[in-house]
Formats: structure tokens, C-alpha cells, sequence
């Protein structure tokens, strides 16, 4: 029984994400009236294994997460969001040429220095398509960019050859592996080369992982070190699938740390547990406009957007985390928020959505079942049976919809399905609770324009002009102007009804004896302090 | 041989606890929709997972329906599955059982082995890798928990066609040339069909657990569907925050699961374990014929002479026994199998007890040995041995004392040397307890007494199992273990009757030279009046478990008294009889004595019967000297001289 | 004269033939043919499971090309039968293959995770027999020949519901009383040898009741055996009737059942394994079976059904070895 796999980007499973902190944040490293324990240890309860350990070749949330342990960045995001620096001290951007001032002194967990030239080959090696780095097509757009070092200035300059919009966002999720593990990046399979704050130390797939802090280490995210009060020595990161038994795990003080999103929280009461929220990303509903699909048709799917409650598909969805409906497609986003969009979503009541499908020839018969030529108005919709809140969602959707007058057929999926549905067969109508955790609007250009399968992956089939003109034009335009453009793209895909945001992606956490904040929804390795 | 195993069964409490919960849930299954159909889909999502309450006994789900009405609602498709799931299992895998029985035997052999194998492999594994191929759902589900119940039915209904097939009428049925599917069909299925059935509906109960495992992973029924699987997998999502809402799917699972499995033994049908052999009023008189063997003139001379001195001697009783009264609970109050016994047995002597099956001759040899268990019931006035007072009641204190100076020989060698023990320890092992002797000192006696029972190559022997032993040389194996001790009295219950004729005199012989040897006396039990009489120096002879003759073996013949001896002795066939005579019998019914008629129990029998002996049972009484009757018209010795050979009993059956 | 005394040993030649080179050869005939079916069997159904590991662990952004270009770098579009020896060369090299998703080496994967299912399927099979025999000859003692019929009655009924309760509602059950409540057990996890006590527990409930029922019913029958008879007519202490002469002629049925039993016992840790969050092999082949990682599910079920088929053949030696009979009826 998988819980609420929030973070492990089910299916789209583009677990890149930045984490938008909101909301109830306590004990954050800020806080210096609390009793920090010295050197203790910090047990974590995962609900998946992160997979690979080579960074190159694992892009899934679970993995990303864990690589924040072992390896440094050039530089990353706080928990409000602002980019901070780490192994760059500084940074300009002109065009699509980053100049960044790197921090001196700075080592690899087997001592040798981590130089300009280390952090280049990083790039050349993700660019060589020989290696098939995962990152590329996905944080970076392609491989047209070079890394320039200059080991005496300790500068380095990456110079893309179009400017990215969102360079320094996708720089915070590059890993920088140094020491031996850079020659060969395939024998990291159960051990780190890495200069970050931990080394792993035990790595069982599925069960455990073991990290040591790093003697020494002071090129933390602005400036974080290891010598701090409350810095554990010892990290062990537990697999859990089960969200009952982690709270019990809780309950009966065997762990410091773990994300429960579903029901069980409400058994860790009292003064000792502490939770804080954040959010992953969004889920969405997306329509598969193949032709010859009911859904092809504009007027069926503006029907079946307006016609849901979906602030209460929300509340039911997230277990009761969130109670309003979505507002961007990619919420946990930190540099552009395009949630003004959703203006554009199609809005009306029972009536409205009857007449419209009316007049678009959808008529009821005599079981009550819409139909057109012949042809009736039947759905199957698809959903993931891996995570907790989908299901009873489903059901207040299909309910909805059959009031309507459609035949709604729910599919349920296991992630292998939902891929092969989306990849292979193609065959669903409509994908009501699409988890989509990506840390940029750009990723997910690819999958909403251009060719389909097999030239391509618009498994939608969606072509509108509103939203992939704009795209290709803001990947390419930093700050606030490309955020505009991708407001506008947004607003083109709510207006077509190509893919509507249904509500957020949470991440709710519990701690005792232990604060950190999140990263990406999950537990950022700088902030964690062990308490008395 | 009596099996006095008493099995006395509260069948009914099992069957109408099953009956009810199979009734529930049939009404559940056809009626549930109907009811509670309406209520279950009933959401209310503003207000989920609601607590247990006056209004939703079982609380509310994630959306915001009453679970007890889900719960009610989905037992049709539940039970559905289950069956289905079920019959395929039994289906499939009663064809491959049973066809294969049918089979030549190299397929026979290779297919047992490949059920063998896919018996072993975890059943839920297979159901989960079929589950996978077909994807989550029910049909994944069903097919998975239905193949992996095909091996468990194979191996299940190949062992019973292999016994069917195994017996006469089938080998009949080939040699006549019947076709192989038709033997499955004609004469096998229907012979197993009753268990196979009942066996089918307890895999109903596991395929019901089995579907609820897969749903419990999630790859069960999905929604919308929902059967008690997918809605305990649901309910245990929450089961620490709202225990309701799993307890609820979780207890009709258990009580679903449990009503099926107890079908199959609520209705099994009587066990063939039943009776106490004796007391079942339907025995009739068996007797073996004895021909070749004894005649009963044919005894040794010299043994009405010892007879009477042993009576006469004025040394005490070996064994000495007074108001032997011995019950069992019967199906309407206490049925006494022995009554009224008063028995002497004199050191050396040679005593026999006769009597037709259900006399009571066995159950006195176990009372006499305290080897009696409860359920059955025992009382005496006065119990000696060996100069020791026995009580009742406390039998375990003289263990010391029957361990080693009584010997018990069982009838069936067969069942009496116990398989799995290597011959040479069952005897020594007397001598381990009671003797405190070390191993290899008790092996070494094992060892001699096998000797002495005449069993070649002893030592050999002794370290193999009975099963490689013949009856005659377990029988022997079986008196040495009684000599193991220093017994001062054996006593032997039919010690011959389940062997070969050509063995049985040797057995007695042995028996013979063994008493001689040691001193110690014999308690011989039969139904065969010839053994007895060319063996004993004295015989008693039971009826409905009384003595009614105490005779020495020499006057047996001539002398007998009681009509029923007279009857027995008659009974026997002289094998000049045999060319063209019908056999004899004795008239009538052995008694039923669950329901004995007051009086002579031999009256409704006896040619000589009146009125008297119809009201009133008499009581043992010397006729002379060393012989007594209980009868009030004993045969006289005029009256028998007088008497043709066959005139005790007034008729012979044809043949 | 002496024919007839030698009659006694006609008929048996007192030169035992050994009879055990066969029978061994024969089960580990089927052993090995246990073996090629498990492992051909594993190979064919993870080739009908629909589904695209490749895909699965790329992600959906992955480029088709890069997706095909891996599935040919592993192998997987070369013909079936192709597939199936390359599989074989490498079991009997000890190569199962790499895990598609994290590249770990199957075999190591395996290897991590033996551990935790053998030693509880061991606690458990250890737990079954020996409860299931003490609790079935106990009873079968106490209502032998009808004695205490309302125990009999009573018992019946428990050992049947008990028997029915699926293992993962007495894992929930136990966690909650042993761990949650009382505090007296680990929760979940992998903490050596207290982790594995409520878990084999919730394991062999179940069978337990099952399997001391057909203790009983065997007791019962052995019971009222004539060799009970003469054991009681030695005047054996009851104690000795009970180990040293019941028993045995008890224990290889029960073995028997037991073997069988040992599929049921290994199937269930795969749902217990995921109630207390145990890493063992059950879990490993659920997850690797849901995630279409091929090699790892293969080499999971190949181990797991192997073991199992090993262990069967092991039980049977040690019937054959308790019930000298059984060698003479297998030839």
C-alpha cells in the first residue's frame, strides 16, 4: 500500500522541484533560543527509495533530494525562495552568459581541492552525448553550452548559446561531483565523491542510507557550516513506504523526521511533534486532444472544466491539506509565478456547461447519455491508485461529470500504466489528477507543443499557438519579462482548456527533537538541527 | 478386536453456527444491493471521515459515505469473486488431478511431479505475477488467486483418484476395456465427488482471504468497485485515526472466510470412527474356521489333572479379582460391558476366556491389566496381584508393580509394534524404566528374549522395524517384549487370530513352553474354543458380559453345562464334518446391551429357556468342584451322553 | 518340522536393500526440474507483463531515441529465446543481471534483502511446527476417546477463525498492541532480531491454527493405535508415551503439511514485510513486479521459488528419515 507518493512525481515524474516555503515555519535555523543537542543523529523516514546514486543519470525527486546531502551547488534557493550563493560567490547574467566568482578552499570528500576546472568538467561531461546525462532536455534545454574556468581568478563562465530564461533556477539542481567519482561517474552506484555537507556512508537500495557529517565543511548555502550548534554527526535515512507505520515510527521515537500527508497526522498531537508545510507542485487535469477523441472537442472539455467543484476535488485530493483550487500548473515555482492566469480557466454553472455541449451537438438520448452522430460522449478518465487522495477525487469528478449526461469510465492506473497509457497506447480521454512536480515552466514545453509520439512526447496532442509561441519566447527571456511570457502561455492553455490546474502538490512534515526547513518538499541537509 | 475409541461429537453446535453465517451471507449477497445500495453511494465530502456514530455506526469514509452501508452493499460482489476465483481453482485443477489418474504411467509420474513442484511455490506470488500481466483489477485478481489454487486441487483430487482408481471395480472396469475418460467420469468423480465438494467450498473461504490480500496491496478491486478487500485496504489507510472503518470489512472477511471453511467439515459426514466394536448390537457371531488345527478331542491328557490341582492347591491366587464391574457411556446411559466377574487366576496356571465378539472377554483383559481409560468406568470389591492390593482409582501407583511383572500380548502384531521404533528398543526400553538398566545392558536382554522366542539372527533383527518382520515373528517379537520383565502372569488377547493358520500352533506352543519355563501363568483370550481348550488348563466362558461357565479345558467336551457352551462347542467344524454339511450357527442375535431384558441374557437364544430364566438372571454356582455355571438348567452329564452331536442348537443354516 | 519353524523368515530376505541412493537421486531429480520451471517461468510471465521499465525510469521527458537506445543496451528487444540462455548463462555464472532502475547488481540487491526474509520465514516455520504440534498433541491428549467434548467443540471454532484472519490484519493488530500501545516492540524497520518477532508472529497465527487442527485429528488417530496400547501396557511414564512413541508417527504428517505450509509462510512476508516496513525479498519482488524491473523481479522469484522447492526437498528427506516405511512405498 503506497501512500500519498507526493514527492516521487508519480508518473511525470520530473522530480525536479523547487520548494515555495509557505506558511507555518518554525524552527528554522534562525531560531537560537531553542537547546540544540550537540552531535547526535538525525533519523529521516523516506517513503522511496531514491534510486540511482549517480546524479548524472537520476533526475526522480527522491534522488535530487538525496544528492543535496552529498554534493554542492554553484548555488541554491532559501527556503523564501531567493537564490543564494553556495560555491559561486557571485554571479552577473548578460544574455546567456552566467560569470560566476567561485569560493577558494572549497574540498572534496577525499581531499582534493574542488578548482574551477572541476566544476567545467561537470558540464563536459554532461554534455557529451555519449554519457546520456539525464539533465539534458530536461534543466538544461540542450547541449549548447560551454563551461570556461580560470583556476588562477577561480572564476567560471557558462556561456549558453540562446539565452535560458531560467539558468540560475536549474543551476541550483546541478550537482557538482568532484574527486574520483568525476572520472567515472557509473561506479557511483553505493558511495558519494562529493564536496557537501554529508558522506554517505551505508547504502542498502530500500532500506537504508547512512551519512557522516563533513569535518570542516564551511561553503554551505550562504555561508552555512558544519560548526554550528545542533549539526548532527550522523544521518540515517530510513525507507518507509507506509505513511500508518512511519507515524508509529514517530509515535514510538524512532525517527526525528518524516512526511505524512494523510489522516495520520492527527495522531501526532502535542508539544513534542511539530509540522510544516510546503508544496511540491501541482496537479492538474489534462485532456488527450488526439482526433477522433470526445475530448478533441473544445466545447466538451470547457464542459467538463466548468462543471467541477474544484476547490473540493482539491480538498479531497490532498486529504484535507489544501482546501482551494490550484492556481498554476507548476506552484512550487520560484521565479514565476503565473498564477494570474487562471482567470482564463473556463468558469460556469450545471447550465452553462449543458447548454454548451448542447449547442455543440452533444445531445442527450434516452439513457441520458450525451451523443453526437451517433457517437456517444464517453470518458475514460485515468488515474494513479499509488496516492492516497486520488481515488475518492475520482469518484466526486465522475459523479460530476455523469450529471452531465457522460459516460465516464474510471481507469485506474499504477505508474507503469499511466506511462504506457500516455506513451505507448495513448489511450485515456482524460488524466484528471496529473502529478506534476518541475521546478520551471520550461520542462514542460515539449509535453505541451510540438511533435507527438513517437517523433515526440505532446501525448496530448495539444497544439495552441497562445501558448507555444509564448513559451518559445520566454525560455529564452530572463527576469521579469520572461515571467510575463509565461503567464501568457499559461493563459492560453487554461483558455483552450488543453490542461487545467486542480490544486497543489503538498508536503506536510512532522519533526520532533529535530527543525529543519524543505527543499524541493523535502528536508534541506544545511538547516537540520538536532534539540535536547 | 474392540477399538475402544469413543467418539462422542457436538456436531451440532458447528453445524448451525455454519449454517447461520451461510444464510446471512446469502442474504447479504442478494438482497444487500437492494437495501443499502442507495445509502452507500451517498457522499458528503464536506464532511469526510466522520467518527462512529448514532447516524454512521461504522463512521464515514474519505468522501464522506457511510461505511457500514458500503460495507452490507458490497457482499455480492465479494462472494462473487470468491466463488469464481474458486472455481476455476477447482475446476481446472480437479481435471488435471483426476485425469491424470487415468493416465499411463510415465505422464502419471511426470505430471504428480509437476504438481508436486508447483504445490510448493507461494501461492500468492503466482497470484500476484498473473495479477501483473492482466493489470490491476478483478479479473486480474480472480485469475490469480484461481491458478494459484490449482495445484493445491490437483494434488488434492489426484490422491483421491488415485485411491478410487486404485480400487476393485475400476481395475474391473479397465479389464472390461471401459475407455479412460469414461472411468474418470462413471467411476471415479462420483466417488470423490462428495469430499472434492466439500473441500471446494472451504477454498471459496481462502480464495475470499486470498482476494482481500491482493486488494490489501492495492492491486485488487478498484474504484468505483469496491469489495470488502479494496474497502478494508481503504479502511487500514486510517485504521489508527478511525479503527471503524477497517474493523468493519475486516470482520465480515473473517466471518465469510470462517462460514466457508466450516462447511467443509460441518457436513463431512460421519467419520467411519464411530462405534464401540463391541457394543454395537449389530456384530454377529465370527468365527474363523479352525480345520486343520485342534480338534476338540484333541488335548493333551494330563490337563484336567493339573487343573485340579491348582484349584486344589492351597497356595493364593496369583491374580484374584472380586465384583469386576466394568461401563462406557452408550448413547442413552451407561452400557455395562462387564459384570459381576469374580475371577481367580493361579500362579502357572493356564486360564482361557471364550466368548463371541461382544462378550466382554477383551474388556475384562484390560481391566484385569488396568489398562482401562476413561470414558469407560470400572469398580471392584477386592483386586490382588501378586500379594498387592490394586485400587481402582489410582492405577498409575502400581506402574512399577504391572510393568514388570504382568505381559500384555495385543491381538493384531501388525498395530502393536509401533513403526516408527526399531524393534530391539520397544523391548528394551521396559527394562530402561522399571530396571534402571543402562542401553546397552537392556539391548543385549532385547536381544536374548528374541532369541528365546525362537526369531532367528536376534541380533539383526533387533535393529529392524516391525515392518520387515513377519505377523508370526512380530507375534513372537510381541511375547519376548512380554518377557522383558519377570511377569508372573501373561495375558494374551487372541494372540492368534490374525495369523496364518500353519503359525498359529506355533505361537501357542511358544506360549506354552514359555509359561512352563517361567512359572508364569496365561490369560488366554479367544473366540476360538479349540484354541483354548487344547491350550488352557481351565476356560471361562462369557456372555454378555458375565461369566456363565468356569470349567476345566479337559471336561469342556463332555461336561459342559451351560446351552451357550454347548452351542459353541458345537459350532465348531470337525473337518469330517465339512464335505457337504452346512455350517452351524447359534439362532438368534447376539445381545444389544444397550438395552439388555432382565433375565438370562442367553434366553431369547437358549432351546432350554422358561419362564425363570426369562425373570430372573442367575448367578455362578458350583456344579463341582473346579466347575461352576450360571444357569438354573444346566445340562446334566446324563442328558448330554444322551444328546446328539448337534442337538444344542436347533437348527444348521444351509450353506 | 523345520520348515515350518523356518517359515518364520520365508518370504524376507534379512538383507536390507539400501534403498536411499535412489530416492535421493530421484528428489534431486526434482529439485532441478523445480528449478528450470521456476526460473522459465519467471522468465515468460515478466515478458507478459505489459509495461516499459525503460520508459519508467527515464521519465516521461526522456527523448524516444534515448529510450531505444537503452532498451538495445540492455538487451530487451532481442529475440525471447535469446534472452531466456543469455538469462541462464548468467544464473550459472551468479550473474542475475543489473536492477533497470538503480543499475544495482541484482545479485547484490538479493543479497541485502535474503537475510531479513530467510531468518523470518525460519522464526515463523520454527514458530508453526513446534506450536502447532505442542497445542495439536495437547488437545488431542486432553479430548482423546470423547473426553471433554466442550473443549473440543471450543477449540474447533477458535482455531478456525483464527485460521481465516488474514496476515496483514494480525500484523496491524500486533503493532497496535505490542508497539503502539504497550511500547514494548520495535514499530517497523530493521533493527535485528526484535524487529522480526512481531512480524513472524503475524506470519504464523494463522497456520498455526490451520496446522495444530490436522495435529490433533493425527493425535487423535495415533492415539488409538494399538502401539499406544502396548506403550501403555509397558506402563511408560506418559510423558514417554507422548515424545518417544506418539510423536514421531505425528510429526511427518505434520512435516508434510508443513512444507506446504512454507509457500503460504513466504507469501505472506510479502505482506507483512510492507505492514512493518521489513526490506526482504517479498517486498522486493512486489515492488520490482510494479515497476517492470525485469532482472530484479526475476532474480527475486527465482530465488524465492528455488528456496522453497530446496526447502521442500529437505522436509521430505527428513520424513523419509522418521518414517522408514515411506522409503519402501516411494520406490
Amino acid at each position: 500500500m503506497r501512500p500519498a507518493k507526493v514527492a516521487l512525481a508519480a508518473v511525470v515524474a520530473w522530480a525536479l522541484l523547487v520548494s515555495a516555503a509557505c506558511s507555518s515555519d518554525n524552527g528554522s535555523s534562525g531560531d537560537n533560543s531553542t537547546d540544540f543537542a550537540s552531535g547526535g543523529t538525525f533519523t529521516l523516514l523516506a517513503a522511496d527509495d531514491p534510486g540511482s546514486l549517480n546524479p548524472f543519470q537520476n533526475i526522480q525527486t527522491p534522488g535530487v533530494s538525496m544528492f543535496k546531502y552529498i554534493y554542492s551547488y554553484l548555488l541554491s534557493i532559501d527556503s523564501s525562495g531567493k537564490l543564494v550563493p553556495e560555491l559561486a560567490t557571485s554571479w552577473t547574467v548578460d544574455g546567456g552568459t552566467v560569470a560566476f566568482k567561485l569560493k577558494p578552499g572549497v574540498t572534496c570528500s577525499d581531499g582534493s581541492p574542488v578548482t574551477a576546472t572541476t566544476i567545467a568538467d561537470n558540464f563536459n561531461y554532461a554534455k557529451d552525448p555519449a554519457n546520456k546525462a539525464v539533465q539534458i532536455g530536461i534543466i538544461f534545454p540542450d547541449t549548447h553550452f560551454t563551461a570556461t574556468p580560470d583556476d588562477a581568478a577561480n572564476t567560471l563562465t557558462v556561456k549558453f548559446d540562446t539565452p535560458y530564461g531560467f539558468v540560475l533556477q536549474a543551476l541550483s539542481l546541478f550537482p557538482i561531483v568532484c574527486g574520483a567519482g568525476l572520472k567515472d561517474p557509473n561506479t557511483l552506484t553505493a558511495k558519494s565523491s562529493g564536496s557537501g555537507p554529508f558522506v554517505l556512508t551505508k547504502a542498502v537500495t530500500g532500506t537504508e542510507y547512512d551519512f557522516d557529517k563533513r569535518a570542516g565543511y564551511n561553503w554551505g548555502p550562504n555561508g552555512a557550516t558544519n560548526d554550528a550548534p545542533g549539526v548532527p554527526n550522523k544521518i540515517v535515512e530510513k525507507i518507509v513506504g507506509n505513511q500508518s507505520t512511519a507515524a508509529n515510527l514517530l509515535l514510538s521515537k524512532g525517527a526525528n523526521a518524516a512526511q505524512i500527508n494523510g489522516p495520520d497526522g492527527v495522531r501526532l498531537t502535542g508539544s513534542s511533534f511539530k509540522s510544516v508545510d510546503s508544496v511540491v507542485g501541482g496537479i492538474s487535469m489534462l485532456f488527450n486532444e488526439s482526433p477522433g477523441r470526445p475530448t478533441a472537442d473544445l466545447a466538451v472539455r470547457k464542459a467538463l472544466t466548468m462543471v467541477l467543484d474544484i476547490a473540493q476535488v482539491s480538498a479531497t485530493v490532498t486529504q484535507g491539506i489544501s482546501k482551494v483550487a490550484g492556481k498554476s500548473l507548476t506552484p512550487a515555482q520560484t521565479a514565476c509565478d503565473d498564477s494570474a492566469a487562471v482567470s482564463s480557466i473556463p468558469t460556469g454553472d450545471q447550465a452553462a456547461a449543458e447548454s454548451l455541449l448542447t449547442q455543440a451537438g452533444w445531445v442527450a438520448g434516452a439513457d441520458g447519455i450525451r451523443a453526437k452522430d451517433g457517437k456517444p460522449l464517453a470518458i475514460n478518465a485515468s488515474y494513479l491508485t499509488t496516492t492516497a487522495g486520488d481515488a475518492p477525487a475520482m469518484e466526486l469528478i465522475a459523479t460530476a461529470w455523469k450529471k452531465l449526461g457522460v459516460k465516464v469510465t474510471q481507469q485506474p492506473l499504477d505508474n507503469a500504466g499511466v506511462n504506457t497509457a500516455m506513451f505507448s497506447s495513448g489511450n485515456y480521454d482524460v488524466m484528471p489528477l496529473i502529478e506534476l512536480a518541475v521546478p520551471f515552466q520550461s520542462i514542460l514545453i515539449g509535453w505541451l507543443s510540438g511533435p507527438n509520439p513517437p517523433n515526440g512526447i505532446n501525448t496530448a496532442h495539444i497544439s495552441t499557438p497562445a501558448y507555444s509561441d509564448n513559451a518559445k519566447k520566454a525560455i529564452q527571456t530572463p527576469g521579469d519579462a520572461g515571467c510575463a511570457l509565461w503567464t501568457a502561455a499559461a493563459k492560453g492553455l487554461y483558455e483552450n482548456a488543453d490542461i487545467i490546474p486542480m490544486s497543489i502538490m503538498p508536503a506536510r512534515y512532522f519533526m520532533q527533537k529535530a527543525t529543519f526547513d524543505l527543499w524541493i518538499g523535502r528536508v534541506n541537509p544545511t538547516s537540520i538541527r538536532l534539540l535536547k | 478386536m474392540a477399538k475402544l475409541s469413543f467418539v462422542r461429537r457436538p456436531r451440532g453446535v458447528t453445524r448451525y453456527v455454519c449454517l447461520g453465517l451461510l444464510a446471512a451471507l446469502a442474504f447479504l449477497a442478494l438482497f444487500g444491493r437492494t437495501i443499502w445500495g442507495a445509502q452507500a453511494a451517498r457522499s458528503d465530502p464536506i464532511r469526510p471521515l466522520e467518527p462512529a456514530s448514532s447516524a454512521h455506526i461504522l463512521g464515514t469514509d474519505q468522501i464522506g459515505r457511510d461505511v457500514l452501508a458500503r460495507v452490507l452493499n458490497a457482499s455480492l460482489l465479494s462472494v462473487e469473486l470468491a466463488v469464481m476465483a474458486a472455481a476455476i481453482g477447482v475446476v481446472i485443477g480437479v481435471t488435471i488431478g483426476v485425469g491424470q489418474a487415468v493416465l499411463g504411467p510415465f505422464l502419471r509420474r511426470l505430471l504428480a511431479s509437476a504438481i508436486m513442484i508447483s504445490l510448493a511455490f507461494p501461492g500468492l506470488l503466482l497470484a500476484l505475477l498473473v495479477n501483473a500481466i492482466f493489470g490491476a483489477g478483478p479479473t486480474g485478481a480472480v485469475l490469480g488467486v484461481g491458478i494459484a489454487l490449482i495445484p493445491a486441487f490437483a494434488r488434492f483430487s489426484q490422491a483421491l483418484a488415485s485411491s478410487a482408481a486404485g480400487s476393485e471395480y475400476v481395475a474391473a472396469a479397465r479389464v472390461l476395456g471401459v475407455g479412460r475418460v469414461r472411468i474418470m467420469v462413471r467411476h471415479i468423480l462420483p466417488n470423490i465427488a462428495k469430499p472434492l465438494l466439500l473441500t471446494a467450498l472451504g477454498s471459496v473461504g481462502t480464495s475470499l482471504v486470498g482476494i482481500s490480500a491482493l486488494s490489501f496491496l492495492g492491486l485488487g478491486v478498484q474504484p468505483p468497485s469496491y469489495d470488502w478487500g479494496e474497502l478494508l485496504q481503504v479502511g487500514l489507510q486510517v485504521v489508527y485515526v478511525r479503527p471503524m472503518s477497517a474493523i468493519g470489512p475486516g470482520v465480515m472477511i473473517v466471518l465469510a472466510g470462517l462460514a466457508f471453511n466450516l462447511a467443509g467439515e460441518a457436513f463431512a459426514g460421519s467419520h467411519p470412527r464411530l462405534s464401540v466394536g463391541e457394543f454395537t448390537g449389530t456384530a454377529r457371531l465370527t468365527r474363523r474356521f479352525t480345520l486343520a488345527t485342534s480338534r476338540l478331542a484333541n488335548r493333551r491328557p494330563d490337563r484336567a489333572a493339573d487343573a485340579e490341582e491348582l484349584v486344589a492347591s492351597a497356595s493364593p491366587a496369583l491374580l484374584s479379582v472380586r465384583d469386576l464391574h466394568v461401563a462406557f457411556p452408550g448413547r442413552s446411559g451407561p452400557v455395562v460391558a462387564v459384570r459381576d466377574v469374580d475371577l481367580a487366576v493361579m500362579p502357572g496356571e493356564r486360564l482361557g476366556v471364550v466368548g463371541e465378539s461382544g462378550s466382554g472377554k477383551t474388556t475384562l483383559a484390560l481391566a484385569l491389566a488396568c489398562l482401562l481409560e476413561r470414558p469407560a468406568t470400572w469398580r471392584w470389591r477386592e483386586f490382588t496381584f501378586d500379594g498387592e492390593s490394586v485400587k481402582a482409582d489410582s492405577q498409575s501407583a502400581y506402574r512399577r508393580l504391572f510393568g514388570t511383572r504382568l505381559g500384555f500380548v495385543f491381538q493384531d502384531p501388525a498395530n502393536s509394534l509401533n513403526p516408527a521404533i526399531r524393534v530391539g528398543p520397544q523391548l528394551a526400553e521396559l527394562r530402561q524404566v522399571h530396571y534402571g538398566a543402562s542401553r546397552a545392558e537392556s539391548r543385549r536382554m532385547a536381544v536374548d528374549r528374541l532369541r528365546e522366542v525362537q526369531i532367528p539372527n536376534p541380533e539383526i533383527r533387533a535393529r529392524q522395524y516391525p515392518h520387515e518382520f513377519s505377523g508370526g515373528m512380530r507375534q513372537r517379537a510381541m511375547i519376548a517384549s512380554g518377557l522383558m520383565g519377570s511377569p508372573r502372569l501373561l495375558i494374551a488377547d487372541e494372540p492368534t487370530t490374525a495369523l496364518d493358520v500353519t503359525v498359529q500352533a506355533h505361537i501357542l506352543r511358544l506360549l506354552e513352553r514359555v509359561s512352563d519355563g517361567t512359572g508364569a501363568a496365561v490369560l488366554l483370550i479367544s473366540h476360538d474354543i479349540s484354541v483354548v481348550v487344547s491350550f488352557c488348563h481351565r476356560v471361562l466362558v462369557m456372555y454378555a458380559g458375565r461369566v456363565v461357565e468356569d470349567i476345566p479345558s479337559d471336561w469342556l467336551v463332555s461336561r459342559a453345562a451351560h446351552p451357550y457352551t454347548r452351542a459353541l462347542i458345537q459350532a465348531v467344524p470337525d473337518i469330517d464334518d465339512l464335505a457337504g454339511q452346512s455350517l452351524a450357527t447359534i439362532p438368534g442375535q447376539p445381545p444389544n446391551l444397550e438395552n439388555l431384558s432382565t433375565g438370562c441374557a442367553f434366553a431369547a437364544r437358549c432351546a432350554f429357556a422358561d419362564d425363570k430364566c426369562r425373570q430372573d438372571d442367575p448367578r455362578l454356582t458350583v456344579l463341582a468342584g473346579p466347575h461352576s455355571a450360571a444357569c438354573w438348567h444346566p445340562r446334566t452329564s446324563d442328558e448330554l451322553a444322551d444328546e446328539p452331536a448337534d442337538a444344542a442348537t436347533s437348527n444348521r443354516s444351509a450353506p | 518340522m523345520s520348515a515350518v519353524t523356518g517359515n518364520a523368515s520365508a518370504g524376507f530376505t534379512t538383507r536390507r536393500r539400501n534403498l536411499w541412493p535412489a530416492f535421493v537421486a530421484r528428489r534431486l531429480l526434482r529439485l532441478v526440474i523445480g528449478i528450470v520451471v521456476v526460473v522459465t517461468a519467471s522468465f515468460l510471465i515478466m515478458q507478459l507483463v505489459p509495461g516499459d521499465p525503460v520508459r519508467l525510469s527515464l521519465g516521461p521527458s526522456a527523448p524516444f531515441s534515448l529510450v531505444e537506445q537503452r532498451r538495445a543496451d540492455l538487451g530487451l528487444d532481442d529475440p525471447l529465446i535469446v534472452q531466456y540462455l543469455h538469462y541462464w548463462k548468467g544464473v550459472f555464472g551468479g550473474d542475475l543481471g543489473s536492477s533497470i532502475l538503480t543499475q544495482q547488481s541484482v545479485t547484490s540487491i538479493i543479497a541485502s534483502r535474503i537475510g531479513n526474509t530467510v531468518t523470518l520465514v525460519a522464526i515463523a516455520l520454527g514458530l508453526t511446527l513446534f506450536f502447532s504440534v505442542a497445542i495439536g498433541v495437547t488437545v488431542g491428549g486432553l479430548t482423546h476417546n470423547g473426553r471433554r467434548p466442550r473443549l473440543l467443540g471450543a477449540y474447533r471454532i477458535v482455531a478456525s477463525t483464527l485460521n481465516v484472519v488474514p496476515e496483514y490484519l494480525y500484523g496491524v493488530a500486533l503493532v497496535v498492541i505490542f508497539a503502539v500501545t504497550l511500547k514494548l516492540l520495535p514499530v517497523a524497520g530493521d533493527d535485528g532480531f526484535k524487529s522480526l518477532i512481531l512480524p513472524s508472529l503475524a506470519i504464523s497465527l494463522a497456520p498455526i491454527a490451520g496446522l495444530s487442527r490436522i495435529v490433533r485429528v493425527q493425535t487423535e488417530e495415533v492415539l488409538s493405535q494399538e502401539y499406544i496400547q502396548f506403550a501403555r501396557s509397558k506402563r511408560l511414564p506418559a510423558l514417554r508415551i507422548y515424545l518417544r512413541h506418539a510423536l514421531p508417527n505425528l510429526l511427518t504428517s505434520a512435516l508434510t503439511v508443513g512444507g506446504i505450509l512454507l509457500g503460504v509462510l513466504v507469501a505472506s512476508t510479502v505482506v507483512v514485510e510492507n505492514v512493518f516496513a521489513l526490506p526482504g525479498l517479498g517486498s522486493t519482488v512486489v515492488t520490482a513486479i510494479t515497476q517492470r524491473d525485469y532482472p530484479l523481479a526475476q532474480g527475486a522469484l527465482l530465488i524465492l521459488g528455488g528456496s522453497v522447492v530446496l526447502v521442500n526437498l529437505i522436509i521430505d528427506v527428513i520424513v523419509s528419515l522418521l518414517d522408514p516405511r515411506s522409503l519402501m512405498r516411494d520406490s
